[in-house]
Formats: C-alpha cells, structure tokens, sequence
C-alpha cells in the first residue's frame, strides 16, 4: 500500500522536518545570543552560519512543498492556505538571520544589567515558536487541538511583550548614552517582532483551521 | 441501421450530460482530471450498460411499446434535441424525463393507452432519488465526520485516500449509470425489430442488450467530447464543495443509482447528484448553496418533459405528413378495419400487418 502514498508520505516528513527546523533556528539563535553575552563571539559566529545554512535548506525544502503541491495537483482545497501559512513562517528564518547580521555588523553591546532580561525574553520567544510549530503539525494532524495552541501562542506572545517593555524600561533607567539607549532598543524591538510573527501564524493557522471544519 | 442514430445522439448527450453527476463534483474539485473521469466513465458505462442495461431497455420499451423504427427514430431524436438544448444552456437536465416526455407524447400521437404501471414508478423514483441522495449525503456526512474526529490523518494522507476514493466511486457510479440508463437511450427501440437475437458461443445475445452496448458505445463517446463543461457547473455553481464533500455527495448518488437500478425503476442521475450536493449544503449550512443556480436546475425538471413532449408531437406530424414515413404501425384488424395494435386488441384479432 505504500507506493500508493509515496508522494505524500514524503511531503509529510518534509514539512515536519521544515516546521522542527524553524523551532531549531530559533533555538539556536537564543544559544547564539547566550554565547555573544558570555563574550564568545567564535561560538557566537559558529552558531550563526549553522543557522544560515539551515535557513538555505529550508528555503530549498518550502519551494520544493509547494511546487510538489501544485505539480501534481494535491490537497486543492487548502493548497493556497498551506502556501501563505508556508510563506508566513519562512519570515522566521529570514528574520532571525537578519538580526545575526545586525548583532555581527554592528557589534551590539549589551551591558551586564540587561542580560537577565534578554535571556527571559529570548526564552519566552522559543517557546512561543515551538507552540506555534506544535498548533502547526496539528493543523495537518490534529485539527482540534489548533484552537487551544493558537491561544497559547496568543497568551505566550503577550508575555513576550511584558518581557520586552521589562527589557526596555531597564535599558532606558541605566546609565547610558542616548545612541546606546537606541540601537538597544531597536535590537529588542526586532526580537519582540519575532514573537508578534510567531502570533500572526497562530491567527492564520486559527482562520484555516476553521476554513478546513466548515 | 440508420434509424438507430437518433438513439446514438441521444447516447451522447446523455455522456455529456450526466457524466457530471459522477465525476463532475471530482473534476470541479481538481481531485481526477478530467481525462481520468472520462476513461473510467466510459469503460464502466459500457460494462453496466452491457450487463445490468437491457432491464430498463425492457421497462422503457414498455411505457411507449413503440412498434415503428420511424417512430422510434422521431421519439429518441425529440429527446436527444430537448438534452443538447438544455446541456448547451449548462443546465443539468434529466435524459430521463425527456425520454418519458417522448415516449408518452408517442402513446397520445398513436391513440395508444399510456401504461400507468410503468409510469408511476419511474416518477415516484423522480421525487424519492433526489430525496434518497440528500438524506445519504447527511448520513455519510456524519459518519466520515466521526471517524475523522477519531482518527489523526495527514492532511496530505487524507487528500490522497480521497482521491482514490472519488475514483472508486465514481467508477461505481459510471457502472450504476450504464445500468441504469441505457433504457432510456435505446429503450424506444425495443419493439421495433432492428435487431434479432443470436447466439455467442453458446450465449443468447438478446436484443436488448445489442442496443445496450450501442447505446454505451453512444454514452461514452460523449462523456469524452462533450461532458467538461456541464461537470464544471455541477461540480462548483451549484454549491462549491470541497473534496470530502465531493467523495460523499458521489458515494450517496452512486449507491442510489444502484438500488434503483437493482430495482429496475430507471432514475435521473441528474436529480440524485443535485440531491446528494444539496444535501452536504444544508449540513454545511443552507447559505452556501447558490439559489439561483438550484431554481435553474429546477426549471430544467419541469420543462425537459414538457419541451421533449411539444418536440416529439411536431416531429411526428412532420416525419409522418412531409416525409411520409410510419411513425405508427397500423393493423387490420378481424372485422376488416384499420387500428394500432391496442385498438384491434379491444376483442379483435390481429390480422396482419397493413403493408400500405
């Protein structure tokens, strides 16, 4: 029987391995920044190409999803939900190698003081996105359990944001040059908006979820 | 041999037609292409047709019991023209009730008697298989409901087992219909004498079932041509289904078709898919159902036998009184008159056929 679904059952490993590998970026970027605190640019920079190579596979594997999809012409009715919620997460990647870049160009300071508070709103991001990939493989397995881990994204990412205006608060109390104060600020904005995508996903997947019951 | 043709043009319009009742939902869905419901349509159209067809070719034969080859001629092609016109409007209509429409503007032509035992049943199934299909769609709708509640299917997994499924039923469907209809494509023909049974390897072929198999050679020739357009309007104006929707509304009208056919009551398969998609937009909520498509629909019904009937009458006249051709068989009877072969039946013995 198993050459009757030979197809699927490879696209159904690919886009588990595609929705892991997002939750593994993430992972990875919080270890990377861990190091960079710890003042280990080396394992920072080792963390960080990783997390570029990977990014490249995954782009390979998302084009290869849905070019498989509209090849041979599968799942029709959910196809177009399953592109935009692929395009949607592929901005995790992309976002998390952005900010590795910002961290390496512009060689971003992080005073001893804020430490405790990045690492708390890196911990609560990855665990947010791990939410998110969870509500995602049940979105293609498990149809009802998508609405009770979408509002534990919603939940998770609000609690991203009382972490991120704690991070601000303590940046802006410290004794800091006005510039400093910025890019730190600017740097933890871009993490905040990491978590603000991994909530979009969870309202997308929430919309075609339903879309898919009715 | 010539004569036939209005059955073979009423064979294709059927296959154009009603081949969207199986696998139109399925094309319109984009889970078969198109070339795959039409291989499978006409492979199982012939094979049902061949073995279950010749029942209702009997049961058609009987309704009208048109005697004259000419007159067949004229019936079948009233109802060949009433399915192209409404096909060509992309309404769904019942081949069905455009062959009754005929057979019985036949009987009121000939003076014959119009046989109510044959009659009544095939237009109670009118109103029971539409029916039938939509209480089985809400069934199969629930119980697919249930199991996919309890059991944890890949979406793509899901997605393939349906397609393969819309196949199987489809090509269950293709069968049903084969059986079911082809009395109504070469029914009239039954009792006119233009085939003659012969033996295949120790095998009687009846008469009935050589004009099964043209009128499935006819069907399937026409679900090739002449079938895409009509699986487009069934299969998403009507209501726009989605895969599950499709393999349950096929499934539904599929086991219908069978009962029927089983039965010997020939049915639209028209009415039974419309029936079997209404009955997944009313579970699915009545507002996705597009009114204005189903009141067309409707319409169809209610004037195919009608136009068929209008149709058949003016092609009688003209085939008899401009082409001179015997749409009715006359008799002389015992006591020396001219009757049909009803009228000399009333206490009087048929002599011979008149040669006139």
């Amino acid at each position: 029987m198993g050459f009757l679904f030979k197809v699927q059952e490879e696209m159904e490993g690919q886009m588990a391995h595609y929705f892991d590998s997002i939750g593994d970026i993430v992972q990875k970027y919080r270890m990377a920044v861990g190091l960079y605190f710890n003042n280990d640019p080396e394992g920072f920079e080792k963390i960080a190409y990783e997390i570029i190579a990977l990014k490249k596979r995954m782009a390979k594997v998302r084009e290869k999803l849905i070019l498989t999809m509209y090849e041979k012409s599968l799942v029709p009715d959910s196809r177009e939900d399953i592109t935009q919620l692929l395009g949607v997460l592929d901005e995790i990647p992309k976002r998390v190698v952005k900010q590795i870049n910002v961290i390496l160009r512009e060689a971003i300071v992080f005073p001893q003081e804020i430490h405790g508070e990045m690492r708390n709103l890196f911990k609560q991001l990855q665990i947010e996105i791990e939410t998110v990939m969870a509500a995602c493989h049940a979105f293609f397995k498990d149809l009802n359990s998508v609405q009770a881990l979408s509002n534990d994204v919603m939940n998770q990412e609000a609690a991203a944001d009382v972490l991120e205006f704690e991070a601000l608060k303590k940046v802006f109390s410290m004794d800091l040059d006005l510039g400093h104060k910025l890019h730190l600020k600017a740097f933890i904005r871009r993490i905040a908006l990491l978590a603000d995508m991994g909530e979009e996903a969870a309202q997308y997947l929430l919309i075609f979820a339903t879309k898919r019951r009715i | 041999m010539g004569w036939l043709l209005s059955g073979g043009f009423l064979g294709w319009s059927l296959g154009a037609n009603d081949a969207s009742n199986i696998f139109g939902t399925a094309v319109a869905s984009k889970m078969v292409r198109f070339r795959t419901a039409a291989i499978i349509t006409s492979v199982m159209v012939l094979l049902g047709g061949v073995v279950l067809g010749p029942n209702g070719v009997e049961r058609i034969g009987k309704l009208g019991a048109i005697d004259s080859l000419q007159g067949a001629f004229t019936a079948a092609l009233a109802a060949a023209l009433t399915v192209l016109w409404m096909t060509k409007l992309n309404l769904p209509v019942s081949t069905t009730q455009a062959v009754v429409g005929s057979a019985l503007a036949w009987s009121y032509f000939s003076g014959n008697a119009i046989a109510w035992g044959q009659l009544i049943p095939i237009v109670i199934a009118w109103f029971a298989s539409p029916l039938l299909c939509a209480i089985g769609s809400i069934l199969l709708y629930y119980i697919f409901k249930l199991v996919l509640s309890h059991t944890n299917v890949h979406v793509l997994m899901l997605d393939q087992f349906l397609r393969y499924g819309l196949i199987v039923v489809g090509a269950y469907g293709a069968w049903a219909l084969g059986g079911n209809n082809m009395g109504n494509v070469v029914g009239v023909f039954n009792h006119t004498g233009i085939f003659h049974r012969f033996e295949f390897m120790g095998y009687a072929i009846s008469e009935a079932r050589q004009l099964s198999f043209f009128g499935a050679l006819a069907i399937a020739l026409g679900v090739c041509t002449y079938s895409y357009g009509v699986m487009m309007t069934v299969g998403s104006d009507l209501v726009k289904l989605d895969s599950m929707s499709a393999f349950i509304s096929i499934a539904s009208e599929s086991i219908v078709l069978d009962l029927f056919g089983w039965m010997g009551i020939p049915v639209s398969s028209s009415q039974a898919v419309v029936g079997a998609v209404l009955g997944i937009g009313l579970v699915r909520g009545a507002d996705t159902i597009k009114m204005r498509v189903l009141g067309r629909i409707v319409m169809g019904w209610i004037a195919t036998p009608l136009i068929a009937a209008f149709i058949c009458i003016l092609s009688l006249y003209v085939t008899k009184n401009v082409f001179e051709q015997h749409v009715v068989k006359t008799y002389q009877c015992a006591d020396g008159s001219f009757a049909t072969h009803p009228g000399c039946e009333l206490g009087q013995k048929v002599l011979k056929e008149e040669k006139k």
